[in-house]
């Protein structure tokens, strides 16, 4: 009899809402950079531009916190979405090994997302890395709304190898510009160098508007030349998260405090990067605390 | 979501388990309470979790005026384990009753305050202001945060200080109080006994474990404030047996914390006597955790014959 009970309770169990999303496809596109497809309907009917999800990569406790994946792109429609991640230790390591038709726990999709600028300015992409997947759906989704406009990406990284999905943009039609340290692709030199050039270069910066991801230092500088320019600009945080979804604490950024909140004197003020974030008003961030 | 209350037409029903605990003064619908620290205010998982299926939440520690918390970075992975040092960011005691207690108010949800203070006066105002909070049912005394200079670890390792500072809220409140001990001491019971003196009701075993991580490359710590507190599977063992001391030498109830993930985990705190358990670091490997938990602790009763969780509290059988 307990027996019984147990198995009914075991089936009525299966279906909590533990979210798993089926692995499509997990593709090399460079040495060490993926890009996986995964099949989850339930994120992929929400996702929007600039949103993430988690990923548990072990059932078993190692690595122990779930990892987060910007949403490369994503079509609501057939119920899938992509992630590009880069192997950097032993979660990516796994990520890279799991084959197709495996199921993973996911969650998502999480943060706030990017507004679609809604002017006539030219828009910049500046990506550093990885960087460039927090992009991609927000030029889809503003070369959607607002047909003809001119976009450029400029992406940089150490060398060739760490310059992806290229491709899918210039088949967007946008126009892309690569600066490598080593110079095996592109101009030789930092991504945020090529961006002071095309800024000093670019007549009317008036009318520009600027979106950024990638590592905080490199952010730090594309935020300072934005200012040296007085031109807007968004940017993506990345941040080293224990539960994104805002509980924890964590991955918080060091933000201006709200003049209207002022107290005397300042207090420190962070901010969430998975709730409140990930994507924030490069002008809004302390850069002096990175 | 289907809840097990909802499956009417199963004889599961009538044969259900009693999960119902009794810590002190507090009724809790099952043994499984959400850590602090690990589950913000609880709002922040209400998108991903049916609160009122918890034994209850503990929030995030307030204190008497918001506090900034600690610069980046906060967090280091180890193995099986988590090094943290938020530094009690919080928006303070006021912006609790205001904002955060009146939405969690929705729930029915056993949900308990854990405070902190910088002297045994702060602790005693904090408590006073949260006596009676519709909506809250207890407070949880943190003596024992090790990532900042006033976070009570002075108190909690102290057992003069814990009796201090544990009398002065017995004093504030008439709620019940729940006091966090800290692991980093050499013997946790005279403690543990102070508390009770001092009036506690019950006692949460423990906090995080102090600790510390390098990065070889940079030779820099990994946490801006050099040690932390560590968290997640690693300290399960070395909490257990805190707990299981604990146990033998005070009368209150006991709550056990630290590590668990599972219900197996759950169920060895309960054999080593514990009335309730914490979950904290698992909330972020599986929002779902705590929940799930309760089930599991639900089918291993089905499965012994267990009718009650009572049944198997301090059962630690001789060798």
């Amino acid at each position: 009899m307990q027996g019984e009970i147990y198995n009914i309770l075991r089936i009525v169990k299966r279906i909590l809402p533990e979210m798993k999303a089926t692995v499509v496809y997990n593709k090399v596109l460079s040495q060490g950079y993926f890009r996986m497809r995964l099949q989850c309907p339930e994120v992929s009917s929400e996702a929007r531009p600039g949103t993430f999800l988690t990923l548990r990569v072990s059932e078993l406790r190692e690595p122990l916190l779930r990892r987060p994946f910007t949403i490369y792109t994503y079509d609501a429609d057939s119920g899938w979405l992509d992630i590009v991640y880069k192997v950097v230790g032993v979660g990516t390591w796994l990520m890279s090994e799991v084959g197709e038709g495996e199921k993973l726990d996911i969650l998502g999709p999480l943060g706030n997302g990017f507004t679609i600028p809604g002017n006539e300015s030219k828009i910049l992409l500046a990506a550093g890395g990885t960087g460039v997947a927090a992009l991609y759906s927000l030029a889809q989704s503003i070369l959607a709304q607002r047909h003809g406009v001119e976009i450029t990406l400029l992406t940089g990284g150490a060398g060739s190898q760490d310059i992806i999905c290229v491709d899918d943009f210039e088949e967007m039609g946008v126009q892309v510009l690569v600066a490598t340290e080593d110079g095996s692709m592109g101009e030789m030199g930092l991504l945020t160098d090529l961006l002071g050039d095309q800024l000093e270069g670019s007549l009317e910066t008036d009318d520009v508007e600027l979106f950024s991801a990638g590592p905080k230092e490199m952010l730090k500088k594309v935020a300072r030349l934005a200012e040296a320019y007085s031109i807007p600009c968004t940017v993506s945080l990345e941040g080293r998260m224990g539960c994104g979804i805002g509980a924890c604490l964590g991955c918080v950024i060091r933000v201006f405090p709200d003049p209207l909140d002022a107290v005397i004197p300042p207090m420190t003020v962070y901010r969430r990067i998975c709730r409140d974030g990930p994507v924030f008003d490069a002008a809004e961030i302390d850069w002096d605390s990175i | 979501m289907i809840r097990v209350e909802e499956m009417s037409d199963i004889d599961s029903v009538k044969t259900k388990p009693n999960l119902e605990v009794t810590i002190g003064p507090l009724e809790l619908s099952n043994p499984v309470i959400a850590a602090s620290g690990t589950f913000g205010y609880g709002l922040e998982f209400s998108d991903q979790v049916d609160l009122c299926r918890l034994g209850g939440l503990v929030v995030k520690g307030l204190s008497l005026e918001p506090r900034p918390g600690n610069p980046q970075p906060r967090l280091a992975e180890t193995t099986a384990g988590l090094l943290n040092s938020i530094g009690l960011q919080n928006v303070g005691v006021r912006a609790f009753l205001e904002e955060k207690l009146p939405e969690l108010a929705d729930y029915d949800c056993c949900v308990l305050a854990n405070i902190f203070g910088e002297s045994p006066e702060e602790y005693m105002r904090v408590a006073e202001m949260l006596d009676g909070a519709e909506g809250l049912s207890g407070l949880e005394v943190n003596v024992s945060c090790p990532n900042v200079k006033e976070g009570g670890a002075q108190f909690g390792t102290d057992p003069q200080k814990t009796r201090e500072v544990v009398a002065g809220v017995r004093k504030a409140t008439r709620m019940p109080v729940i006091v966090k001990l800290s692991p980093n001491v050499s013997d946790i019971r005279p403690i543990a006994r102070a508390a009770e003196e001092a009036g506690a009701d019950a006692l949460s075993v423990s906090n995080t474990f102090l600790g510390m991580a390098i990065d070889v490359e940079t030779r820099r710590p990994r946490l801006s404030t050099v040690t932390g507190g560590l968290s997640g599977p690693a300290i399960k063992p070395l909490a257990l047996r805190l707990v299981w001391e604990t146990v033998n030498a005070v009368n209150i109830p006991v709550i056990g914390v630290g590590g668990i993930v599972s219900a197996e985990d759950a169920l060895e705190y309960i054999i080593a006597g514990a009335h309730a358990i914490q979950i904290g670091t698992a909330n972020f490997m599986d929002p779902l955790a705590c929940i799930n938990i309760v089930d599991e602790l639900e089918t291993y009763l089905l499965e012994h014959g267990i009718q009650d969780i009572s049944e198997l509290r301090g059962t630690l059988a001789e060798k």
